[in-house]
Order: structure tokens, then sequence, then C-alpha cells
């Protein structure tokens, strides 16, 4: 009988789960090897102390509830890239127009991208985020970084929240922005059987290789 | 607060549709759904925190988690490797943070002895008899975190009686023999290391010693 073999006896029997024939296996390999019976022993007691502390651990389960404080978030079924169609994009919509123009961000007027074509504008008064986007994308496109915006914006997540005026949502939702960039070598994130993440090289086919942004 | 179920796993029909309405945010299905999942999730916990790290604390992380991020699940079917995965990733943050703060430190509410075996409540001792097997159920438990998380895991699932092998299976995504092989040979282990004896398995396996690059990954 094999080390394997013996070894699922004995669990066999430690979980209750021994059939007729395993405790005749059992008989057999003990007339040759009484040893087994102390093997036997020495599993159960295990298993009793071991599930006996993990019992007590365990005492702490039943208080830990589910924080009442989390507020309902409302994703979609089926990932929520697949709901960027026309309703989400309304609903960003609708979110870009409460918020446009709100929360100006004061600029002083000594700032890094005050030497920046186009930037000057930007330095005399006060501007909002949407403002400085813009910038972005104008330089990164001059620079050659910026390839373009996604026009559509996939919603991440909505939730409702109190507004003055009954229930609103708060709506996430990203904004895709294309860059490039050169690499001298290209690398994928694997993951080993410890669950740890490392790079490995990749070979990549000859020729231009596209794919979906989302 | 929700009933404990006495047999976690024996309800995938009505399993799917309780997870579809926790994901929809309902809170009663919520609730139903944590109350039977959570004491499977505390022994993964178990299996895999730094022994200083605090159960409850962890399993609070694990639950707020769940709360927040269960509706981005593709898959009803799936809750339960990614609720396995939330654990794991619950514990292993613990142990970086605790890395980060002070390397092998104890916290203030964890008892050691002196060869350093933890105790997580006072054992109850009479003239200095260790009258409940506390103290050497301490010590096997330590033992048992020396075994390599393929075997440590499945030994512990087991210890809650109500699991079989197959629902041990469904939480770690083995085929049942597969997990009654690990379970045999974990045993098998822990009786040679409570001997002094270094399994032969452990000499096996591969280094966790990942070499890290610097570079630019896409």
């Amino acid at each position: 009988m094999s080390t394997m073999e013996r070894d699922i006896l004995i669990s066999r029997v430690v979980d209750g789960l021994a059939g007729d024939a395993d405790w005749q296996s059992l008989e057999r390999l003990a007339e040759s090897d009484p040893t087994v019976w102390r093997e036997l022993a020495t599993a159960q007691r295990h298993q009793a102390l071991l599930c006996g502390l993990l019992d007590r651990e365990l005492e702490v389960v039943p208080h830990i509830e589910l924080p009442h404080e989390s507020p309902t978030v409302l994703r979609f079924p089926g990932g929520s890239w697949k709901w960027s169609g026309w309703a989400a994009a309304a609903l960003v919509g609708l979110a870009w127009m409460v918020g446009q123009g709100n929360n100006p961000v004061h600029v002083p007027g000594n700032t890094d991208i005050a030497g920046l074509p186009g930037a000057g504008a930007l330095t005399s008064v006060e501007h909002t985020p949407d403002d400085y986007l813009q910038s972005y994308l104008e330089h990164g496109r001059q620079a050659g970084i910026v390839v373009g915006q996604m026009d559509n914006k996939p919603v991440i997540e909505l939730r409702p929240i109190k507004g003055e005026r009954g229930t609103e949502y708060e709506v996430v939702y990203a904004r895709v922005i294309l860059e490039r960039t050169r690499l001298p070598d290209v690398y994928r994130l694997t993951t080993d059987e410890f669950g740890s993440q490392f790079p490995v090289r990749t070979s990549l086919p000859k020729g231009v290789l596209t794919r979906p942004p989302m | 607060m929700a009933n404990e179920r006495t047999h976690p796993g024996q309800f995938p029909a009505a399993e799917e549709s309780s997870v579809a309405a926790a994901m929809r945010g309902e809170q009663d299905a919520l609730q139903d759904l944590w109350a039977h999942h959570r004491r499977w999730v505390a022994a993964i916990l178990l299996a895999h925190k730094p022994k200083w790290a605090d159960l409850e604390d962890l399993l609070q992380d694990v639950a707020t988690t769940f709360v927040r991020k269960v509706g981005e699940l593709r898959d009803a079917a799936a809750i339960k490797p990614w609720l396995r995965t939330v654990a794991i990733n619950a514990a292993r943050a613990s142990a970086r943070e605790g890395n980060r703060r002070e390397p092998g430190r104890a916290t203030s509410l964890q008892l050691t002895t002196s060869d350093g075996v933890a105790l997580h409540q006072p054992v109850a001792r009479i003239g200095g008899v260790d009258t409940d097997g506390r103290e050497e159920a301490s010590r096997l438990m330590n033992l048992a975190m020396e075994l390599p998380e393929g075997y440590r895991e499945p030994l512990l699932l087991k210890c809650l009686h109500d699991l079989s092998y197959r629902q041990i299976g469904e939480i770690i995504g083995l085929p049942e023999t597969t997990v009654e092989t690990r379970i045999a040979r974990g045993r098998r282990m822990l009786r040679e290391l409570a001997l002094g004896k270094k399994p032969l398995e452990m000499n096996e396996l591969p280094s966790q010693n990942v070499k890290k690059l610097p570079m630019v990954v896409l």
C-alpha cells in the first residue's frame, strides 16, 4: 500500500467517512504494520485539538455583521462596462450639466504652466478642472503624447444620494484618454502560485497590434 | 441578525438568486448571504493571516468589502471563490501593513509563551497541567501554519464540520478528490512536523522569492 493510500485511509476514518472496504483495508494494513493504529490515534487527536481551537477562534464570527453605514451602491449586472450605452451616456450627461461650472479652482499667477503655449489664459482668473483638462489635452497633442479622448464615458458606479430635491445620483464614470509612449521592451504581469504578481517578457507578433480600450 | 445555517453551500439554486439580489443591493439578501458564508471566510482568514493580526478586524474588513464590491461580481456562481480571494487579500494586506510598521511585532492582545507559542486565550492550568489541551492545540496550530498553503487551507476548512470535501472544493476551486488527497497528506505532514520531522513535500516547494525587476509594465 502506498503512503498516499495509507494517508487517505487514516483521513477517512478521522472524518467519519470510512466505509466497510476502508476498514478492511486498514485492518489488513495493521496486521503487517501495527503502527498505523498509533498514527490513526494521533491524527484523531490532532483533528480534535485543531478543531477545538478553531471553534474557539470562530466564536467571534456571529458578531461580525455587515457595516450599517455602508451606502447602497447600485452596480450594473454583468459588468459595468456593458452599460456604457445611451442610458449611461444620458446619466453622465445629466451629471455633467449639473456639475458644469461649479467648484472653480483658483490658480496663483505664477505657476508651472504659465510658460506653456496657450496657458496664459489659465493664469489670470479662476478656472474649473475642465479648463485644466482642456489645456492638458491641447499640450498633450502638441507634445505627441495625447492621441485623443473617447466620446463614450462608461459608468462605473451609480450611487443614490439624498439631494435637496429628493433622491439624486452620484455617478462615477471613466474618462478615457488615449496616450502614446515608446518603450524599449514589453512585459506583461503574471501571477505565481502564491498570488504574487511579477512581470515576464512578452513576445509580440510583428506588425501592428490593436485592441479595444474597454 | 440572520440565523446561521448549518449547511453552507447546499442551496445552489437558491444561492444564485440570493447572490443576484445581493448584487442589486437588497439588504436582506446581503445579510443572509453574509451570515451564510462568514464562518468559512473566517477559517480562510485564519489560514492566511499573520499570527498577530486580529481575526475580528480582518473579518470586518471582508464584510465591508463584501457590501461594497459584491455588485461587481460577473457571475453569481463565483461568490465563494470571490469571497475567498477577498479574505486572502485582506489577510495579506494586514501582513504587509504589519511588516511596514514593525516586523515581527505582537499585538497587545496576543499572549505568547516563552517558547514562542501563541496563545489565543489564557490556558487553563491546574498545577502546571494543560487541562484542556489548549496549549497543545496552539502549538499544533503553529505547526499547521507551517504547512504549504495548498494543504493548510483545506485542513482548516475541514474543521468546519458541516463542510464536505465537495463544498471545500467549491471554495478553493479544486476537484473533490484533490481536496481529499490534500487533507490526507496535510494531516500526515502535520504528524511528521509534530514529531520534529520535515515532511518530504515541504522540500519540494518552489521558491517564493521572485526577483522583482525595475521596469515599465504595460
